[in-house]
């Protein structure tokens, strides 16, 4: 698939763009929302949220900078926070994985979410390559860590010290900007 | 200020999500541009497979399984715990259009969670599946042909194998003590229609597709704790907790909630294990209050996760007293045969295990 051609052709409110990109990803993209939405929510949330993913990149087109990051991966940027947005506003129960926390400075609250974006580029730079992988597999795609260790080929308990490293240097890492701001 | 690490990755930059989802190993297995992981290479070849062997007929599909969907649940030296809680016994019924089978279950004595598989055996009757005009519908059974009236299975997830094999599975979850369950498979009319009697009989004289599933681990063990002083779910006096292999459920009795009371019902007692290597695990927590030093000492504090819970469910109403139960599901198994002590909100309590 052209991504270039498709853009442009969304750009220009063509819907057989979208109905291509929706043939080519949307079963993928219901499997992103369905690891977030499905233990607490149900199919019909799952197919609100993927068709909200595709009418955002239809309304937002402008702003997608193929030389960033393809359209698989905005879609999947868009899906994961719009279906974590749906989550937070709807279920009562918070899982574990969303009471990880990490402490940051108050600035990084008041950031802009452009300024937000490039410090946590920043600070994932500073990561091993896997650490970087895992703690995005895992925060980010909601994936578990025993599916991220057949992915990534390692032993769980291995994903499991990675991450838990991870997170310990990017919180340090988060904290240093603080004190070079 | 602590901020969640979920939060964070919400504005991380698009680029570096880029380099994961393009450059690697994806969850994509439609990807064309780069090596797929072994996962996936088993996955092409099973679905090869079940290509080859749905147009062989249902005998010969036999041999496939859904990749590994019940390995998740268990660490990679858990072989004793998961061969007595998966069941892989295959079985199956057929008609001239589907071939429904059990592919697996995993289940202790309170959770059961079963994965179906169902193929269809020629066009007209994948386009009746996939247009949901065929329905499936898992019922858990009291006896052979008397289904129970009210059903406790939770909503299926529905799998579609890749394209061309003609298979979707059905992976159901739900929290029962009971052993026999029923799979259904029919037109949505008679499925769910007003006038359907919840009998084998009246689904197979309708000409649906019955599929008897047994669902029971190989033996029966739960640890049972009786805290004293204990509150739950607010401000209700937990009698017993019950860790079982794939939940804890918690038991109490209290007066009906007043409406202040209802709206702010969320305590979970903090649950801490010890298993025989020493090793401390912290299997519930309440994120509202701050962790004793046990449960902020845990060597293992994210092994265990919660899959879902049921708030403060009344069970049966007598008088002014109601009695209370939540539970809560593990995502991975528990090898409770290595646990030695607990720890409820920091005090040690003697524990029995059946």
């Amino acid at each position: 698939m052209d991504e270039g051609s498709i853009l442009a052709r969304i750009r220009k409110k063509e819907e057989a763009a979208l109905e291509q990109l929706l043939e080519e990803y949307e079963n993928y993209i219901t499997g992103i929302v369905s690891k977030i939405l499905l233990p607490y929510m149900c199919r019909e949330d799952v197919q609100e949220v993927v068709s909200d993913t595709f009418y955002k990149l239809w309304i937002h087109s402008e702003n997608i900078d193929l030389q960033k990051g393809s359209l698989k991966t905005y879609l999947t940027a868009i899906a994961r926070n719009t279906a974590r947005n749906k989550f937070r506003s709807y279920s009562k129960d918070v899982p574990l994985r969303e009471q990880d926390v990490v402490e940051v400075d108050e600035l990084f609250e008041r950031m802009v979410q452009k300024e937000r974006s490039a410090a946590i580029g920043q600070a994932l730079q500073n990561l091993q390559q896997e650490e970087k992988e895992i703690l995005i597999r895992y925060y980010f795609l909601y994936q578990d860590t025993n599916e991220i260790a057949k992915l990534m080929d390692m032993r769980v308990n291995t994903v499991k010290s990675k991450l838990r490293r991870g997170r310990k240097k990017l919180e340090k890492h988060l904290q240093e900007r603080r004190s070079e701001l | 200020m602590k901020m969640s690490m979920t939060d964070i990755f919400t504005d991380i930059p698009i680029e570096s999500l880029d380099e994961i989802l393009t450059q690697k190993v994806s969850q994509d297995p439609s990807s064309n541009n780069r090596q797929p992981s072994h996962i996936y290479r088993r996955w092409y070849t099973a679905a090869a497979l079940a290509i080859v062997c749905s147009l062989a007929g249902c005998a010969g599909y036999a041999v496939f399984t859904y990749p590994e969907v019940f390995q998740r649940y268990f660490e990679e030296n858990e072989e004793k715990l998961s061969k007595e809680l998966i069941q892989t016994e295959p079985t199956q019924a057929k008609n001239g259009d589907y071939c429904m089978k059990m592919e697996g279950v995993l289940s202790d004595e309170e959770v059961k969670r079963i994965l179906i598989s169902v193929t269809a055996q020629n066009d007209d009757s994948w386009l009746c599946l996939v247009t949901g005009e065929t329905t499936f519908h898992l019922i858990s059974a009291k006896t052979d042909s008397s289904l129970a009236a009210s059903v406790s299975i939770e909503d299926c997830t529905e799998k579609e194998a890749k394209k061309g094999s003609y298979t979707k599975y059905y992976l159901c979850e739900t929290k029962s003590s009971l052993t026999d369950f029923v799979a259904v498979l029919g037109h949505r009319d008679k499925i769910w229609g007003e006038n359907s009697i919840e009998t084998t009989e009246y689904y197979e004289q309708n000409g649906c597709l019955i599929l008897p599933v047994k669902a029971s681990p190989q033996s029966e063990k739960t640890i049972t704790i009786i805290p004293k002083d204990t509150l739950f779910l607010q401000n209700i006096p937990l009698e017993k907790i019950e860790i079982k292999r794939l939940s804890i459920t918690l038991s109490g009795t209290a007066a009906p909630l007043n409406a202040a009371q209802e709206k702010n019902k969320k305590q979970k007692p903090e649950i801490v294990a010890q298993t025989t290597e020493g090793k401390t695990i912290c299997l519930l927590y309440d994120n509202t209050t701050p962790l004793t030093p046990k449960a902020a000492q845990a060597d293992e504090f994210h092994r265990i996760n919660l899959l879902e819970s049921n708030h403060s469910t009344p069970i049966s109403a007598s008088g002014e007293s109601i009695k209370y139960q939540a539970s809560y599901l593990f995502v991975h198994a528990l090898d409770i045969d290595q646990i030695q002590k607990i720890w409820i909100n920091g005090t040690e309590y003697p524990m029995e295990l059946n």
